[in-house]
């Protein structure tokens, strides 16, 4: 699992960049999740875009990472695609995930509708 | 080539190894598979998450710790219909996973969201018919894509404060 990380003033910016985030890859999302959010305290946005697959296991992993980040941060979600938007929605992590259709940082952080 | 209407066609057919890679492999020719067919977008994504939860149950309950292990899975397409049937040489899978339905309890905080007890939940929402069997040392297990998901009438609920 391959996890590109910049800065967008205080935004940290995560791009997942392998197309699956399932049960073969959960564990190793988990512990790039954790070494890229450990000295950041701030909003942290994770780029979907590239992900085209996930199931259970990977939602389970979404909610670790989110879970790493102290202080009660919600982790926010951009540009997911059809199959992990029906995901998030059938188990109602869409409640739980904050959702953007576009980069929030190109949109002025307007969430999805 | 897909028939528009009428019989029955299998979209695939064959057997895999009963590991976690073996299963994204098997998803993704799949994939392929029902975009060919002609396979609409919504059914097709319904079709793909079924199947990876259930390949992925099958693996880590079925056939956790087995050498050797295997599934076999056929798609069968009927009209707008489809149907799937799978096969393995694991061992019993849990009644309890194939009865829960249920979401897992969100709890109210963040830190009480469940990280697990999606799949079969997931499973459950998107299919009719799942009949479970075990006979001869192997489990089978068989249903069909729910046409119309129950997640468009669901009842807003209580979500964990901010």
């Amino acid at each position: 699992m391959e996890i590109s990380s910049e800065m967008h003033g205080e935004i940290l910016a995560l791009k997942i960049k392998e197309s699956r985030l399932d049960a073969a890859a959960a564990l190793s999302f988990k512990e790039k999740m954790r070494t890229a959010t450990a000295s950041h305290g701030g909003r942290v946005v994770i780029d979907m875009r590239r992900v085209d697959f996930l199931d259970s296991s990977g939602l389970g992993a979404l909610v670790a990472g989110m879970k790493m980040l102290d202080g009660g941060r919600r982790l926010e979600l951009a540009r997911c695609g059809p199959i992990v938007e029906k995901v998030l929605r059938l188990t109602r992590m869409d409640s739980v995930f904050v959702l953007h259709r576009d980069l929030p940082w190109t949109t002025d952080g307007q969430d999805a509708a | 080539m897909t028939e528009r209407t009428g019989a029955t066609h299998s979209l695939m057919g064959g057997r895999i190894d009963g590991t976690l890679e073996a299963v994204r492999s098997h998803l993704i020719a799949v994939e392929k598979a029902a975009a060919a067919g002609s396979i609409d977008e919504s059914r097709r994504v319904d079709m793909l998450i079924v199947l990876g939860e259930v390949l992925n149950n099958i693996v880590e309950h079925a056939l956790a710790d087995a050498r050797g292990g295997w599934i076999e899975c056929r798609i069968s397409v009927a009209g707008r219909g489809l149907s799937i049937e799978t096969c393995d040489n694991g061992k019993p899978l849990p009644p309890d996973l194939l009865g829960g339905a249920s979401l897992p309890d969100f709890g109210s905080d963040l830190s009480d969201v469940p990280e697990g007890g999606f799949g079969w939940f997931i499973v459950h929402s998107l299919t009719d018919d799942m009949t479970y069997e075990r006979l001869d040392g192997l489990n089978r297990l068989s249903f069909s894509l729910r046409t119309k998901p129950p997640s468009d009438q669901r009842q807003p609920e209580e979500v964990p404060a901010t």
